[in-house]
């Protein structure tokens, strides 16, 4: 598909995205536990973790977490496929 | 051949956000409104045309999925519907606008949408490079 689209350029931002890698640094201690669910992370402490996005999202309030971040833990089934 | 230099001010390792599965990643934010904002990680994907997310993320973002405009995405598993919305995506210090893609689908396995930065939104605002040995993405912003 060509590019049909204005670009806007690329800007620096006012306040860099928080650095996650102490939430990787436990995802990561505690894969097995986690395999197959969608987690929330907040600095270094799980929030929540549910097979289900909507419902891990459920009832959790966005401004309690501003600097939460979500990722899916593939179970080692899913891991193991070959993604095109 | 003559030789090319490149220069790249930005290094994103990604090395920690793979040891589950095997893939380029890169964390970024998503915003629509600036103030409703997720964190999220997102497959460098230089084969697709258009970033794409699940819609779970457009409607967290705010976003009115069915009013976005409709695109059909191919893919080699099949077609899949999405929506055409535009927003804000930050990685490090940087940040950009850009039209993305929400499938119709939240990304959850066997789904085939996931998340990905493809070629509009994201390879066109940086000079890209990828040393998968080191687990490193090379970014140059488009200022």
């Amino acid at each position: 598909m060509a590019r049909t689209m204005e670009i806007s350029p690329v800007r620096k931002s006012s306040r860099p995205l928080p650095d996650h890698r102490q939430d990787w640094e436990w995802i990561n201690e505690n894969l097995d536990e986690l395999r197959g669910k969608w987690v929330m992370m907040h600095e270094g402490v799980l929030v929540a973790s549910d097979p289900n996005i909507r419902q891990l999202l459920n009832g959790i309030s966005r401004d309690s977490y501003p600097d939460a971040m979500i990722t899916y833990v593939p179970t080692k089934e899913e891991a193991k496929r070959i993604v095109l | 051949m003559s030789a090319q230099t490149l220069s790249f001010s930005a290094a994103v390792p990604y090395g920690h956000l793979t040891r589950a599965t095997r893939s380029i990643v890169a964390q970024v934010r998503l915003t629509a409104d600036l103030i409703v904002e997720w964190d999220i990680d997102a497959r460098v994907d230089s084969g697709s045309s258009f970033c794409v997310f699940g819609r779970q993320w457009a409607d967290l973002l705010g976003l009115d999925w069915q009013r976005g405009d409709q695109i059909m995405i191919s893919t080699a598993a099949g077609r899949f519907e999405a929506r055409l919305h535009e927003v804000v995506i930050k990685l490090l210090e940087f940040e950009w606008t850009a039209w993305v893609a929400f499938a119709e689908w939240d990304t959850v396995p066997p789904s085939p949408a996931r998340d990905v930065l493809g070629l509009n939104g994201f390879f066109d605002h940086f000079l890209v490079a990828i040393d998968d040995i080191r687990e490193t993405i090379y970014l140059e912003p488009r200022f």
